[in-house]
């Protein structure tokens, strides 16, 4: 009997996957208009007579979301559809690390568009980071204090994750080798929402404690959206001339500008993209991306478009085949010229660097301010 | 039979079988358990090893619930009166077991997780980092002097906690579950195989057991009965009938014994009687041979039987045949001899007798028998087998053949002499006489069609007209031997009951190789003689062909000045007689000349496809008052005739040459027969076709009841100044022309001729498919004169002058030069072209034809006309200078001016000749 369920075994892996190659797709902002625009780009850069490719996300799972298991189950699915060439997501460092093993194990490429924790560089060949890592992003935080804020006193909260716990270890080391006082690190609850009465006292007490030593006159925030508009309302409360830099995990959102609500105008945040810098292109596909959604691209949905489209290139170059795909990305920049997507010119090659832009938000939108 | 009757093997290989088996099932056992036993341990080695894993996990996760608890019961205190050191002890302690949380990913990285544990793991280690956070926010708040607020959080969160420590409860609860339930199912899979394993090897004993069981009683056994029963009826007990009462296939080979058995039994009582009608149906077949057979008891020597040959050469008849014994027919040995030889035989001394000695018949006459005797032991009795041969026949055969031999000799003596025909009716004759039939008919084949050749019978013209015998009872042979195909022997037997032997064929097929011997000779001899003829008449063309070139020069001249002579005479002056004399002396030297160059087929001629019939019915009033009324004209056309490509004049020429020499072979009056017909010529010898390649050709025949001609006369019939006329009577070139035109048109004349038998000429062309083409009209002399300009190039100086002469008195003007390098010269004096160029071939310095093509360069279209008095220069000139005009020599001025009137006027027809096509010279 095993004979023959090997040798059934055997005929099916033997067997072609039926269907078209796929983009598998993790994306958790959950938003089904940003994902048609995405496959309807990818089937607009289809040379004639070129192998149409479709994206298989993660909702089609209907598993759930917002939670690490849910990552797992997302990958561990995905991982096993032979059409799955290649994979776009998740999005954060911690979810990352969490799936790589997955995807590790099925020989499955995972592009990252936004995780930033150096731990990624260890988590596999499969695992890819498309944006510069958190020391990369501490570095450009740092010189920015120093230099356009003349920091002083310098604090940050963070979310106890690999994204947080790391960018703010790198920062703080930065900021001491430019000789600006740091103070102790303050953890925020990942989750927490300050519009909850219990969450809310949460936030004013990290703010507090933030404040309660000396008074910082720059502060870092290393969290997710909610938690960093939480934040930034609980600090501009407690210390109103405090200036406030968003890492790249807070995203100036419709959520943030509720919850942060005036507070938001004059914030930095460090952005991997923003539709007034770099290529004209680039700006061109921002106008088309709002006009067909409804609201302007995210700087992290650049980033999702340059790896869903970076995806369906190497399919198109070397075919349907997870190891070729892997071997032809891993050679970008070094086999291959560096492929130029919207955020910039992306580069595998070692000591290669990609863009970081921090931006002034004026209460609709970002004006960047340095690079 | 063979195989049945060794039960002994068969059971030892069955028991060899058994015991391979046994040792099979035992190997098999040892090896099932030594692949399953370290299989099963191993398996039981890493379901082990993840239990451990899972064990491991689990530990952390309880290390972790431990700590929740420990967090718990920090609480109170942290809410009343734990103090800042404490608290800062506790923050350490919150950040390591939050670092603990993280490398808890270490476990979830191992491939060998289940997907649904590291799922519980993963949302066990968000919710334990969560737990964290609310403890340092907590201890947060006390810090800060608001321990409400940070107590009530972590107290909520601490009930979100118990059902955390419930999730995580769970999750070790589960991972243990999956883990052992996956070992467990492996270890169960396991022992369901070993079990499997061990009823399979006692199910395979027991049925081997019982297979063997099954060998014994159920094979064995019966095989042994049957193997009895067959030996029983081997050694001739048909009366036993074997009892296998079984209905499977033992037991249908037992019937089918049984009914052997029967079977034999009947044949056995039938046995004698058929032996008896065998006998009778021996008899019959050893009457059919043609060799003399008896049958004899070697014992007593008598006669058993004598077929028929026997019986008629020996003269009795078949009831007689049993009071027969052997010393009465072989008389000329003697008894004890003869027993002693058949002792011989019996003894193994020797496998067979010959016996050379006479046969005595019945009415005590002998004759010479060759006897090969062997001996035939039956159950009871020997028998002497004794073929005859009647020697007498035999040495007929080898006679023949020295015959053969010597007529051999001899018709190679007749083919020097005698036609190949006489050959082969000498050689057919004697194979008829040799075989004894009335008839032998020698034949060619080619290409399906047969062709007599030969006869036993006298030859004569229906020899043609026989069709190939094909009866079944005639012998034939087939010979391939001859070049242009087999020959056929066929031997016409008189009655269907001819039996041919061996030898009979052989020396038909001897006579075949004889006949084929001559008709090679005949071909080679033939084709020897026409090579020779060939080139004697060659070499005579070349002769007369040279010489009536320089005559036409000296002819020109002579002729020309002549006429100029004349013409500036009174007609009655006595001088202008003589000239006119000297000029018909001239003529009939052209004429001759003429004729020669016909034979060495130099002269020029226009081909065109003509109707033989209508030029013969032309010529027919001419030839009739040509031969006189003394010899009667038979005509008989063809009314199918093809046409041929010739010139009309020369064939007329030949007509009329062949009929004169027709009428000259009869001179007390008699008939000459002109005909006309297709004729398919296929290359067969002594088809009187000549020297012509197979193919379809028209005949014009003319035969004559004259004197005939000898052989001698024959071989030189067609060289020119030969004649058998009386001095004065002929030219002796009638014949040669006619031969030469016949040749230059590509086709040949035969003659047939023999003393008191007349003579017929076969003139043979090639039919071609194309219409008839009418013949051209030559102008009228009055017409060719003119006032254009001509250079003339001659370097024979009484031509130049000749046409110079000729030319101006017809109102041309003539420039003339004495060679092609001079004429150049005057040309490029000219302002303009001149309207003809008439040059001679040969000139020294620069020739005609590069004359021609020099000013051509300088005048493309200027006409030319070249003169010659070889004809092998206008068929040069005519490829070296294209759409050139020629006139060959000797000429008179009116032939001249209206060639050149022609030539200007472009009524000559200008083209390119191909390689060996001629033009008509009018006039």
């Amino acid at each position: 009997m095993r004979v023959l369920l090997a040798v059934l075994a055997a005929a099916g892996c033997a067997r072609e996957p039926q269907g078209p190659p796929a983009i598998g797709f993790t994306y958790a902002f959950q938003d089904t208009l940003f994902r048609a625009f995405l496959e309807r780009e990818i089937e607009r850069e289809r040379p004639e007579g070129a192998v149409r490719i479709v994206v298989r996300g993660a909702d089609d799972a209907a598993v759930g979301a917002g939670s690490l298991g849910a990552e797992v189950r997302w990958a561990t699915r995905l991982a096993a559809d032979p059409r799955v060439i290649v994979s776009v997501g998740p999005d954060g460092s911690r979810e990352a690390l969490q799936v790589a093993p997955i995807y590790r194990g099925a020989g499955v490429p995972d592009l990252v568009p936004t995780g930033t924790s150096r731990l990624l560089a260890d988590a596999g060949p499969q695992t890819i980071a498309l944006p510069p890592n958190d020391s990369v992003q501490a570095e450009v935080f740092a010189a920015f204090a120093d230099t356009a804020l003349r920091a002083q006193r310098v604090r940050v909260l963070h979310i106890p994750d690999e994204y947080g716990v790391g960018l703010a270890r790198f920062a703080e080391a930065a900021l001491r080798r430019r000789g600006i006082a740091v103070g102790a690190r303050v953890t925020v609850r990942q989750g927490a929402d300050c519009r909850v009465a219990a969450d809310s006292t949460a936030f004013a007490l990290a703010v507090e404690e933030a404040a309660r030593d000396a008074a910082p006159d720059v502060v870092l925030i290393a969290t997710r959206t909610r938690e960093g508009a939480c934040l930034t309302a609980a600090l501009k409360r407690r210390l109103p001339t405090v200036r406030i830099v968003l890492g790249d995990g807070v995203d100036v959102s419709e959520e943030f500008r509720t919850r942060a609500a005036a507070a938001a105008v004059g914030v930095h945040a460090m952005l991997f993209w923003h539709a007034s810098v770099g290529r004209r292109d680039a700006a061109d596909l921002a106008a088309r991306f709002e006009r067909e959604v409804g609201r302007p691209m995210r700087s992290g949905e650049a980033m999702y478009l340059d790896g869903a489209r970076l995806a369906a290139t190497a399919i198109r170059t070397v075919g349907a085949d997870r190891a070729a795909v892997l071997a032809w990305l891993q050679g970008v920049g070094t086999r291959t010229p560096p492929y130029v997507g919207i955020t910039g010119e992306f580069s595998f090659a070692p000591g290669a660097r990609r863009p970081i832009y921090i931006g002034r938000f004026d209460g609709r939108d970002f004006t960047i301010v340095a690079r | 039979m063979s195989a049945i009757g060794r039960p002994a093997t068969l059971r030892a290989r069955l028991i060899l079988l058994g015991a391979l088996s046994i040792l099979y099932v035992i190997v098999v056992t040892v090896q099932l358990g030594s692949v399953l036993v370290p299989a099963a341990t191993a398996m039981e080695g890493r379901a082990r090893d993840q239990l451990s894993e899972h064990d491991r996990i689990a530990g952390d996760l309880k290390r972790m619930t431990e700590a929740r608890r420990e967090v718990a019961r920090w609480v109170p205190p942290i809410r009343d009166t734990v103090g800042r050191e404490s608290l800062a002890a506790i923050r350490t302690e919150m950040d390591r077991l939050l670092a603990e949380g993280v490398a808890m990913r270490g476990a979830l990285e191992r491939a060998d997780v289940p997907l649904e544990m590291r799922v519980l793991l993963a949302e066990a280690l968000e919710q334990e980092t969560a737990l964290g956070v609310h403890v340092v926010e907590a201890i947060r708040a006390v810090q800060l002097g608001r321990p409400a607020d940070g107590v009530e959080p972590l107290r909520a969160s601490g009930l979100r906690s118990d059902s955390s420590a419930r999730l995580l409860s769970l999750a070790q609860r589960r991972a243990l579950a999956i883990a052992v339930d996956e070992q467990g199912t492996l270890l169960r899979d396991l022992e369901r195989l070993e079990r499997w394993a061990s009823l399979w090897v006692v199910v395979g004993l027991v049925l081997f057991a019982w297979g063997v069981w099954m060998l014994r009683d159920q094979l064995l056994r019966p095989l042994a009965a049957i193997e009895g029963a067959v030996r029983r009826i081997r050694d001739g007990d048909l009366d036993t009938v074997l009892a296998v009462p079984r209905a499977d296939e033992l037991g249908r080979l037992a019937d089918l014994v049984n009914d052997m058995r029967a079977m034999l039994r009947a044949r056995a009582e039938d046995e004698t009687a058929r032996r008896e009608g065998l006998t009778e149906r021996f008899g019959r077949i050893l009457d059919e041979s043609s060799n003399e057979i008896g049958i004899f008891d070697a014992r007593s020597l008598r006669a058993l039987q004598l077929n028929r040959g026997a019986r008629a050469h020996l003269g009795y008849a078949p009831e007689e045949v049993a009071a027969l014994s052997l010393p009465q027919l072989l008389r000329a040995i003697d008894v004890g001899v003869l027993h002693e030889l058949v002792a011989r035989l019996r003894t193994g001394q020797q496998e067979r007798l010959i016996l050379t000695t006479r046969q005595t018949r019945k009415d005590g006459s002998d004759y010479p028998v060759e006897l090969t005797v062997r001996l035939s032991r039956d159950r009871d009795a020997e028998l002497l087998i004794i073929v005859g041969e009647d020697a007498g026949a035999r040495e007929r055969v080898r006679e023949l053949d020295r015959a053969l031999r010597e007529h051999s000799y001899r018709e190679q003596q007749r083919l020097e002499r005698e036609p190949v025909g006489a050959t082969l009716a000498s050689i057919a004759s004697m194979a008829a006489q040799a075989l004894q039939v009335p008839q032998v008919g020698i034949w060619r084949e080619k290409g399906g069609a047969h062709h007599c050749i030969g006869t036993s019978g006298p030859p004569g013209p229906e020899l043609a007209a026989r069709a190939l015998p094909d009866a079944p009872w005639h012998l034939t042979v087939t010979v391939p031997a001859t070049a242009r195909g087999d020959l056929l022997l066929v031997a016409e037997a008189p009655a269907p009951d001819r039996v041919w032997s061996a030898e009979e064929r052989t020396f038909l097929r001897a006579v075949g190789a004889l006949a084929a011997r001559a008709v090679d000779a005949d071909e080679r001899r033939a084709l020897e003689q026409a090579l020779a003829r060939a080139q004697r008449m060659d070499s005579i063309g070349q002769l007369a062909g040279g010489i009536a070139h320089d005559f036409n020069n000296i002819l020109t001249a002579i002729l020309g000045n002549l006429e100029i002579a004349r013409s500036g005479l009174d007609p009655n002056d006595g001088r202008a007689g003589a000239i006119a004399d000297a000029e018909e002396a001239a003529r009939r030297a052209a004429d001759l000349t003429r004729q020669l160059l016909t034979f060495a087929r130099h002269q020029r001629v226009e081909q065109r496809v003509i109707d033989l019939n209508a030029l013969t019915r032309d010529a027919d009033r001419m030839l009739r008052r040509l031969v006189g009324p003394e010899v009667e004209i038979d005509t008989r056309l063809d009314p199918a005739l093809r046409a041929v490509r010739a010139a009309p004049g020369q064939i007329e020429q030949v007509l009329l040459n062949l009929v004169v020499n027709a009428r000259d072979a009869t001179p007390r009056g008699g008939r000459i027969s002109i005909a006309t017909r297709n004729r398919l010529v296929a290359g067969t010898p002594g088809d009187g076709a000549g020297d012509v390649p197979p193919g379809d050709y028209v005949e014009l025949s003319v035969r004559d009841t004259g004197s005939g001609m000898p052989a001698d006369v024959l071989e030189r019939v067609f060289e020119p100044f030969f004649t058998t006329k009386e001095p004065g009577a002929g030219t002796g070139l009638g014949l040669a022309v006619c031969y030469g035109i016949v040749r230059q048109a590509g086709g040949d004349i035969v003659v047939q001729s023999a003393p008191g038998e007349g003579t017929v000429f076969r003139v043979l062309l090639p039919a071609v498919d194309a219409p008839v083409e009418p013949l051209d009209r030559a102008p009228a002399p009055g017409q060719a004169r003119g006032s254009e300009t001509i250079l003339v190039a001659e370097d024979e100086p009484a031509i130049r002058t000749l046409v110079a002469r000729a030319l101006g008195a017809r109102g041309y003007r003539v420039l003339h030069a004495a060679d092609g390098q001079q004429a150049l010269d005057v040309a490029a004096g000219l302002a303009e072209a001149p309207h003809l160029l008439l040059t001679d071939v040969v000139m020294p310095r620069l020739g005609g034809p590069e004359l021609a093509v020099a000013l051509r360069h300088r005048w493309p279209t200027l006409p030319v006309l070249l003169m010659s008095g070889y004809t092998a220069d206008a068929l040069r000139e005519g490829r070296e200078v294209p759409e050139s005009a020629f006139l060959a020599k000797p000429f008179t001025a009116d032939q001249l001016s209206l060639r050149v009137r022609e030539v200007l006027d472009g009524r000559y027809r200008r083209e390119t000749p191909r390689p060996g096509a001629t033009r008509a010279i009018p006039g």
